[in-house]
């Protein structure tokens, strides 16, 4: 292992993951939440009534016959299944830099266990798709309770990895463990969206909108994990008594746009005047909130040199995410003419409107991930050069960050190499 | 700030507490006050009178690709120029579309509280239950699982409706392709609509209902039947309307809505009294079987298959459909059939044609060379099933 030269620079993964972690998060709501958000705002979740279908479905039709529906719901399972992947290669190549050996290997087998099982798992829904589609009653086929059990064992096998690493307290132990824990979450994220269409009688709207919530819950692990893969320098975090007068409101913006998310998932999914009015005054929670964190970074010249760029980003997001809120109301609520007597959800759509709900639900996940950036950047712990700082599982977002700090420098053979 | 332990907490002070707890209360008033209303429609909803034009004529002309999405009113309203013939209802005087409108309101209710106001001594639709109790409830369900599709009124023009295809049914001319009877002129049987419930329709995106009581299944059945009803009552009376021939007063239209709802219950009424006939086994049928129905398949002389199937339906060809859209001709080597596998389904659909989409009876058919045919058409997608001659000519280059 090499040794450590200089405390000024650490990587808690390679850089290539980092990179990788980052274009993950990109691709994710530059493709995959612009699709999902237009399967939802044209409402051809259903447009084909059949899943599972292979991950290359689309590569052998004829995109010219295919109607719009089809091809909007298609691409976004297509794109569904290329983040799949990048997760994939982000989680073995995450947890390839764990320093302990058997862990690391342990981990990387558990993660290969659960890849399999859950390609089989797959395959044998299809099998029963098929039988589906030749007319046999779904109750008399059986599901593929095997591989649905292997795969459950190899999450849990994941988890556990996980979680001894977190215990074991190493540099970088968070950032890999929740590499591993995105995987699982982006599997779960690919059945619920299977299940919505496959259950659909039974639960469709529902799991519409679990799968709608639950992707933020995926796409805010990207962006952690993304964040955290950085590299750790001496002095790159804020002064003790910064940190603290901060950290509640950092704290407290991610959860309330979380919040303000699945009220907007519940609207959108379920058409609920409830949901509606839900997501209107919580928009001025959240409003609120950015406000009174981003005029505290601004305010001081010790928070607004090092933060001043992530929450004029904030703020920008948030003035365009309004703008979009008020025009997708007025479009699809404020309506006059012939349409004035039917209910919102009933109504035509228009491409712009469309569009306006597209990008408003898209601008919001990209909201929720910048106020967990700001959160991260503003409770990440100083770098120890102490020893024997052992992390805690707490979850507790200040002990999250205590992964960061430094343990037995120079006397670890197995300590990350610096940069 | 307040301090509990010497540690400073927000939103510890009095002004704090007071406001949370107000916020608290709003929120917990608005779920209250709203929970009641998350499911079913509004009481005053009503049924929109029909504003889309009446496809009385399709163009003379074959189309040569289907609507634009979301284009489907677009493309009705360029039928005229192309030699077809549509009626615009919202041309008709006000006073005359409301009265058609409580009219209709009277006779059907609304999507709350539909009914039908048929008279007492009127044939009964064997397997529907109207009773406002059943109506309502099917009325529920339509809302959940199929209102974005099919629409408020069954217009087909739901929110999902314009951006898929082929597009979904438009109740209200009171045509149904799984119509297996021209005498019930386009109705089909309650059994044909349970089928593509449990069955969902192949090559489309109307989806499996499978995993629904069979009571769910029969409210639904018999809301979608009550739809169908309203809307063919308010197209006869419309296109009377236009009619400047029938002399129609405002003083008329009740009576005209009642005597086009009685004609459309008999035509209902009608259709669950004709009988699939059964099937002959064509599970594994002989080579010489397939061949001639090969034959009678290609024979531009007898029922002429391949005329609108060229390439055996690979070959992209479109014809307009008695609602103004635009089908493709199946293709038949991808073994989807809308109304399943069943041998005597494919063979009265063959018999009777396809109601609507301009597929014609062949009535004049032997039963040996109907079931000739259905032996080859099962036997199509399946090249190892096909004589290899066949297989030959119609998978160029399989073994």
């Amino acid at each position: 292992m090499t040794q450590v030269r200089e405390f000024e620079s650490l990587r808690p993964v390679p850089r290539w993951v980092r990179i990788w972690a980052v274009i993950t998060a990109t691709v994710a709501i530059s493709l995959l939440f612009v699709l999902g958000g237009f399967v939802t705002s044209f409402r051809v979740g259903m447009a084909d009534p059949i899943w599972p279908t292979e991950p290359w479905y689309l590569l052998g039709q004829n995109w010219r016959s295919l109607e719009f529906g089809f091809l909007v719901e298609h691409t976004h399972r297509a794109a569904g299944w290329i983040v799949g992947l990048l997760v994939t290669v982000l989680a073995l190549g995450a947890w390839s830099a764990t320093p302990s050996r058997g862990l690391r290997w342990f981990g990387l087998a558990a993660m290969l266990l659960l890849l399999m099982q859950y390609g089989e798992f797959h395959r044998g829904m299809m099998a029963v798709e098929a039988a589906r589609q030749q007319g046999t009653p779904a109750a008399m086929i059986p599901v593929p309770m095997t591989s649905g059990v292997g795969s459950l064992l190899g999450a849990f096998l994941v988890l556990l990895a996980a979680g001894i690493g977190v215990v074991e307290g190493r540099f970088g132990c968070w950032t890999r463990a929740l590499a591993a824990v995105t995987l699982i979450a982006v599997m779960i994220q690919g059945l619920l969206g299977g299940f919505r269409v496959y259950l659909n009688e039974l639960l469709g709207p529902e799991l519409a909108a679990v799968h709608g919530a639950f992707g933020q819950v995926v796409f805010t692990l990207f962006v952690t994990v993304a964040i955290l893969a950085a590299p750790r320098s001496d002095g790159d975090c804020l002064a003790e008594d910064e940190r603290r007068r901060l950290r509640l409101w950092s704290i407290a913006l991610p959860v309330s746009v979380f919040v303000q998310l699945v009220w907007a998932v519940w609207l959108r999914h379920l058409g609920s005047p409830l949901a509606q009015r839900l997501h209107i005054l919580t928009a001025f929670v959240v409003t609120g909130l950015a406000v009174v964190l981003i005029n505290q970074i601004l305010s001081r010249s010790s928070t607004r040199q090092p933060l001043g760029f992530l929450a004029y980003h904030l703020l920008g997001l948030i003035a365009l995410q309004l703008l979009l809120g008020v025009e997708s109301w007025m479009e699809k609520f404020a309506a006059a003419g012939p349409h004035a007597s039917v209910p919102p959800e009933l109504r035509p759509i228009e491409v712009s409107g469309a569009a306006l709900r597209t990008a408003h639900a898209v601008i919001g996940a990209a909201l929720l991930a910048a106020s967990v950036a700001l959160a991260l950047r503003i409770g990440r712990l100083p770098i120890s050069r102490d020893s024997d700082l052992v992390a805690t599982v707490s979850g507790n977002l200040n002990q999250l960050h205590t992964d960061l700090e430094y343990a037995a420098v120079g006397t670890d053979n197995s300590a990350p190499r610096t940069v | 700030m307040h301090q509990v332990r010497g540690r400073r907490i927000p939103f510890g002070n009095r002004w704090c507490q007071f406001s949370a707890t107000i916020i608290a209360s709003l929120f917990s008033i608005i779920i209250i006050s709203c929970s009641s209303s998350v499911d079913g429609y509004n009481p005053t909803l009503r049924y929109p009178i029909r504003n889309d034009l009446l496809v009385v004529q399709v163009p003379p002309i074959v189309p040569s690709t289907p609507a634009a999405p979301g284009q489907l009113d677009e493309s009705l309203q360029q039928f005229r120029k192309l030699g077809g013939l549509t009626l615009n209802p919202a041309e008709l005087p006000p006073t005359y579309r409301q009265k058609l409108q409580d009219t209709l309101d009277a006779l059907f209710g609304s999507p709350a509280s539909p009914a039908i106001s048929i008279e007492p001594h009127s044939e009964p639709i064997a397997g529907v239950d109207f009773r406002s109790d059943r109506l309502a409830e099917g009325s529920r369900l339509y809302r959940r699982h199929c209102v974005q599709c099919h629409g408020l009124s069954g217009d087909g023009r739901g929110p999902t409706g314009p951006w898929i295809y082929p597009y979904p049914r438009d109740f209200r001319l009171g045509i149904f392709k799984c119509s297996t009877h021209a005498e019930c002129q386009g109705k089909p049987s309650v059994a044909a609509l349970k089928r593509i419930l449990r069955q969902g329709i192949p090559g489309s995106s109307m989806p499996i209902f499978d995993r629904l009581s069979e009571t769910d299944i029969d409210a639904i059945i018999g809301y979608l039947i009550h739809l169908s009803l309203r809307g063919e009552t308010e197209y006869r009376v419309l296109k009377l309307l236009h009619d400047a021939d029938s002399e129609v007063t405002l003083d008329d239209i009740p009576h005209e809505c009642r005597a086009a709802l009685r004609l459309a219950w008999q035509h209902w009424h009608r259709a669950q009294t004709v009988q699939v006939k059964p099937g002959a086994d064509v599970s594994a049928p002989g080579l010489e079987q397939i061949r001639r129905g090969y034959l009678l398949f290609i024979s531009e002389a007898g029922p002429g298959c391949v005329k609108c199937h060229e390439d055996f339906g690979r070959a992209e060809r479109y014809r307009y459909d008695v609602w103004g859209g635009v089908n493709r001709v199946r293709d038949l080597t991808r073994g989807e059939y809308r109304w399943g596998h069943e041998p005597e389904w494919i063979a009265e659909h063959i018999r009777q044609g396809i109601a609507g989409a301009g597929m014609p009876g062949h009535p004049a058919l032997t039963e040996e060379q109907l079931w000739d045919l259905v032996a080859f058409v099962l036997a199509l997608p399946a090249p190892p099933r096909l004589p290899a001659e066949l297989r030959h000519v119609i998978y160029p280059g399989s073994p």
